[in-house]
């Protein structure tokens, strides 16, 4: 049950994340078009630009959690696959305190930006600050379904890779993802 | 326990607990953020206000450019057009590795976008064609580390921004280191070439050498659009990277008709994904970087490095070395926000142009991308090459200390690397 909510969920935040980077993208060459090709500027853009892009960033981190894909140091070799397993539910369990204050305080956090306005906009600062809270709540329950795989493999069930669906038993793998690194 | 303590050491046993890092940071800044009674709000706030930067909004646009370039084919023509160039020489196929990797520095600005592509082609020829595995492994790697260096630059650009320095003065400024270290690696691959004896390609006729370039050309527009723009004060930097997304999707959608039109919102799904993890990380470690101002751990430590050597040379080199040691765990953005304070601090009290000072960080930084156990490069080329970290990590030293003489070459010779970006933009030289 849980794992089907949360692949829902994961294809929820997938999708919303993508079709904000596309009107991320639209907003910023409009502005850009629009500084050279028309005369006047339009300041409302950067704010859109700056809302999508703040967004999608929770958003994407969200999904990255579940599909184990933030970067981690593995420093015991693959071969130790239990302990491993082991370092994977300790790590899941040592995140909660910053999940946790992502979901509540970004919540409060949020709350206290219903009187804060954008500046050109004019739109209550909540509905950008409110993604650290949906974030924090969708890695919440993100964290649950992969501390049970985590047990479950642990355990030996057999089962628990596969029930949980298409992803590697919680593995963060820092070699394996193919774009994302910090770049830099 | 004090609060640095907490926070530094609470790091380094995340990380070793397999925290993934981003949480690490947040989580070790957390708890010293609680021992100083620091509201948690605080922190939240401190999350969003790090990555409530314009200048941010260009690595959204690297990273989709990046992944266009992958899946569209266009790497494959830079690699054919490099062929067409370098492949005759001794060592061809490193050279090609390394000239690809330049052009595709000049455009994404993604080490890891890069060791990705070129390393799944050039690692197996390499093996193929005779040269250790350990070395067309590092040598990849450590490619691919020159999209730090060679503008566009993400690292750059963040620096820039968090730095308040001329984004484009840096990007001028890591013009020639960057093709020094490529020709570096370049001359290097043509010693292990010689040693191993591996056989090059025949020299391709002109005739023969049109095609590719043809077909790379309009790919090769792109970093002209970027440096062109940026350097005639057309474009900001984030202007100039949306410019060349723009580029790349016509290139992919249109030209070269590689990506279907179906398949391209799946590509911005995952660009998010990407450009979310390192971005999340900026986003912890702007509480790591206020708490380190809030302690005034800065003050301290570059009073610390400062009261070791007053010579502004001196005072480099003990940068260097603190960089490549914080470069093995952190990646170079990370460390970049969470030590700007200390690093801008210790220009101060050296004198050091921020210019001179931000070549030598991000020079020293890109090398951790290479170096265990947080070489991000170096594990995606080794998972690619099938050689351990052990050996990769091996062949990697020599082609690290050509970037490390290079280093020391712009630490001591301030008058020729600093001379373009002086010349173009000598407003980012208040004291002359």
């Amino acid at each position: 049950m849980l794992r089907r909510v949360n692949a829902a969920l994961e294809k929820a935040l997938y999708l919303l994340g993508g079709a904000l980077f596309v009107v991320f993208i639209v907003v910023v060459l409009f502005q850009i078009g629009s500084r050279n090709l028309i005369p006047g500027t339009f300041v409302w853009t950067d704010e859109v630009a700056m809302f999508c892009f703040v967004w999608s960033v929770f958003l994407g981190a969200a999904v990255g959690l579940r599909r184990g894909v933030h970067y981690v140091v593995e420093i015991l070799p693959q071969r130790f696959a239990r302990a491993n397993q082991a370092l994977m539910l300790l790590a899941l369990l040592l995140c909660v305190p910053l999940i946790w204050v992502l979901a509540v305080n970004g919540w409060s956090y949020a709350e206290m930006s219903w009187r804060r306005y954008s500046f050109s906009l004019g739109y209550p600062m909540f509905y950008q600050n409110v993604v650290v809270a949906i974030a924090g709540g969708a890695m919440a329950l993100f964290t649950v379904e992969l501390v049970l795989r985590c047990i479950s493999v642990l355990r030996g069930d057999k089962t628990g890779d596969h029930k949980t669906g298409d992803h590697k038993a919680g593995g963060h793998k820092a070699g394996g993802h193919k774009a994302g690194d910090d770049n830099a | 326990m004090s609060p640095v303590v907490t926070l530094l050491a609470g790091f380094l046993i995340l990380i070793l607990l397999r925290v993934p890092i981003a949480f690490a940071i947040g989580l070790a800044s957390l708890a010293a953020a609680l021992q100083l009674g620091l509201p948690m709000n605080s922190v939240v706030n401190q999350m969003l206000s790090n990555i409530n930067s314009f200048a941010l909004l260009a690595v959204p646009f690297f990273l989709l450019l990046g992944r266009l370039m992958n899946d569209s084919g266009i790497t494959d023509r830079l690699m054919a057009f490099a062929q067409s160039i370098v492949g005759h020489i001794r060592g061809g196929l490193g050279h090609i590795n390394v000239m690809v990797s330049m052009m595709f520095a000049s455009m994404s600005g993604s080490a890891a976008a890069d060791t990705a592509s070129v390393g799944a082609i050039m690692i197996p020829a390499m093996k193929k064609a005779g040269y250790p595995a350990p070395f067309a492994v590092a040598l990849t790697a450590t490619s691919s580390t020159l999209g730090v260096i060679i503008p566009p630059s993400i690292l750059f650009v963040i620096y820039g921004a968090f730095g308040n320095i001329s984004i484009a003065g840096l990007f001028v400024a890591g013009i020639l280191p960057g093709l020094l270290i490529g020709l570096g690696q370049m001359a290097y691959t043509y010693y292990v070439a010689s040693r191993y004896d591996v056989a090059n390609t025949e020299k391709l006729p002109w005739k023969h050498r049109v095609e590719p370039t043809l077909n790379a050309a309009p790919a090769l527009l792109i970093p002209t659009i970027i440096l062109g723009g940026i350097l005639s004060g057309v474009f900001t930097a984030t202007e100039a990277s949306a410019i060349a997304a723009l580029v790349g999707l016509v290139l992919a959608l249109i030209l070269y008709r590689t990506i279907r039109t179906g398949a391209l919102f799946d590509i911005l799904c995952s660009t998010v994904v990407a450009y979310s993890l390192p971005m999340f990380a900026v986003a912890a470690a702007g509480i790591m970087g206020w708490l380190i101002s809030y302690m005034g751990i800065a003050r301290e430590v570059a009073d610390f490095i400062a009261s070791t050597s007053k010579h502004p040379s001196g005072v480099m080199l003990m940068l260097m070395l603190f960089c490549l040691v914080i470069g093995t765990v952190l990646s170079p953005i990370t460390a970049v926000i969470i030590f700007l304070p200390i690093i801008k601090e210790l220009g101060v009290l050296a004198q050091i142009p921020d210019i001179h000072l931000a070549l030598v960080v991000c020079l020293s930084l890109a090398i951790g991308l290479t170096t265990p156990p947080y070489g991000i490069c170096l594990l995606i080329a080794a998972q690619i090459g099938e050689v351990d970290m052990p050996r990769a990590f091996l062949a990697v030293l020599p082609i690290v200390a050509i970037t490390i003489g290079i280093i020391l070459l712009v630490i001591f010779l301030p008058g020729v690397f600093l001379y373009l970006p002086r010349t173009f933009f000598p407003e980012a030289f208040p004291g002359g």
